[in-house]
């Protein structure tokens, strides 16, 4: 008896871990970048020796706000589901952001609400972690220490710039007011359903339910972009954006 | 004492061109000055607590007021320490003030520092001498004056954070202006210290007449980092000054 109990219980696992894994539709597709972006600036760090000193021997340092790959894609494009998703979803992950050089890795990234933030400080000198938006908060870190957060609130206060073209519901910005170049953005979600795009300018959505979505493209320069789509049990589905300048 | 100015060994150098030796022959007046009265009083004071010390055959004595003493003294005091004060004011330093805030010379160089929590942001007019438009909607970390790059005037303006170039010899005018709180504007080897006000755009002058690289620190507290608010004041020769500022506009 005791035995069937448990070859039920492990075909009932198998099942349901191969159901939904058989269930669950996949959205990607690319962020492509039509245009000639322009030449990034060189960020002037001569108030900060250590951040100096760091790029000693290399070429100077530049912003990296607007970073197009090599086959025209655009990296650093925080993709996620907007509209449909259902259900709450708890995670207790570590998200790591590291401070070193005076600049933030990564620059975009997202994380669920009530997942905890690591700030690294990888440099010779003080940072302080300004995380503006809903989940405010402000503390410094001297070099070796690391500030650890539970970020709470999912969304954001809105990000509005240049004449109402950058707007987020979900990015919230976070900069350091020593070295005012300092720039990162964290999306912080409801869901699990969100990715940062890379050097290949792709992302690729996985385990979604069957369902009528909206996916929405940010970009910190270039702004936001909606498409709706609807998927099928264990549907792959390709949506791309593209954004010009 | 130097002979080309008043900077004792205990003052930082002195590169100040024009009012710097005179502001440092006032903070020597008043050392003196009040220096000298320290010595007296606090040497009254000392010969007094000594000389009239206890002794077991020693009383105290109640003296009542000596009207016509007390007043004349009050009176004598009081027209030395206002006289003395009207005569620092209207003979000394309202020159030097007059100085400091109205005579920047009309062929000075024009450049635009703009502080903010916690940087020095610093804008050369380049070559066409004049600025161009700015815009606060388009302030970022990469733009933070907001510089307007439609506007041909802006095309060659040269932003620098954090570092300021300024050739020898030459008068030069800076328009202050300040992005949050309350900052100062202090240069201890030029003895310039201003006050940049949100929202207003305030004139400082100077010029500097010997190479080197000092400091342009904040004085005055404005948050968190404001001990890490400083910049480099770099004061070279016109040619390599003009070199710099080429590179440093191709970039």
């Amino acid at each position: 008896m005791e035995t069937n109990l448990k070859l039920l219980t492990v075909a009932a696992l198998v099942y349901f871990s191969f159901a939904s894994i058989t269930s669950a539709a996949t959205i990607k597709g690319k962020v492509l970048f039509e245009g000639t972006a322009p030449k990034a600036k060189i960020i002037q760090m001569d108030q900060d020796k250590a951040c100096l000193e760091f790029y000693k021997g290399q070429d100077p340092p530049r912003f990296k706000s607007l970073v197009v790959n090599e086959n025209s894609t655009l990296q650093s494009v925080f993709v996620y589901i907007g509209k449909g998703v259902k259900g709450k979803f708890k995670s207790k992950n570590i998200v790591t952001l590291d401070q070193k050089g005076c600049a933030y890795t990564p620059r975009v990234f997202g994380m669920l609400a009530g997942e905890t933030l690591i700030v690294n400080n990888g440099d010779k000198t003080k940072h302080n972690f300004h995380l503006l938006g809903k989940n405010k908060y402000n503390r410094s870190a001297n070099p070796g220490k690391s500030i650890k957060r539970k970020i709470k609130k999912a969304g954001s206060l809105k990000i509005k710039k240049k004449k109402g073209k950058l707007k987020s519901k979900v990015m919230s910005k976070i900069k350091c007011d020593v070295h005012p170049w300092m720039v990162a953005y964290v999306g912080v979600m409801k869901h699990p359903f969100f990715r940062v795009t890379g050097g290949d300018g792709a992302f690729e959505i996985d385990d979604l339910p069957e369902g009528k979505y909206t996916l929405v493209a940010w970009h910190e320069k270039l702004g936001t972009q909606t498409q709706e789509f609807t998927v099928g049990k264990s549907d792959v589905k390709t949506v791309d954006f593209t954004y010009s300048k | 004492m130097k002979e080309d100015g008043y900077s004792g060994w205990w003052f930082p150098p002195n590169i100040s061109a024009n009012y710097g030796q005179t502001l440092d022959q006032g903070t020597a007046i008043i050392t003196w000055v009040t220096m000298i009265g320290g010595i007296v009083v606090i040497g009254l004071m000392l010969f007094a607590v000594i000389r009239y010390r206890y002794r077991p055959d020693r009383k105290a004595l109640y003296l009542h007021g000596n009207f016509k003493f007390e007043t004349t003294m009050l009176v004598l005091v009081t027209v030395f320490t206002l006289g003395g004060e009207f005569f620092v004011l209207g003979e000394i330093s309202e020159g030097v003030w007059d100085k400091i805030k109205y005579q920047a010379p009309e062929d000075a160089m024009e450049i635009e520092v703009l502080a903010e929590q916690f940087a020095w942001n610093i804008r050369y007019p380049g070559d066409d001498g004049q600025f161009g438009e700015t815009d606060n909607e388009l302030v970022d970390e990469e733009n933070p004056f907001g510089i307007d790059e439609d506007d041909s005037a802006a095309e060659d303006d040269v932003v620098t954070r954090g570092l300021i170039h300024v050739p020898v010899n030459v008068p030069v005018k800076v328009k202050l202006r300040s992005k949050d709180v309350i900052h100062s504007f202090f240069i201890p080897v030029l003895r310039i210290k201003q006050d940049a006000l949100p929202g207003e755009t305030i004139d400082v002058w100077f010029q500097a007449k010997e190479t080197g690289e000092y400091h342009l620190v904040c004085a005055e507290l404005c948050g968190l980092g404001h001990t890490t608010m400083k910049a480099g004041f770099v004061v070279e020769p016109l040619e390599e000054f003009q070199s710099w500022l080429e590179e440093k506009s191709e970039e």
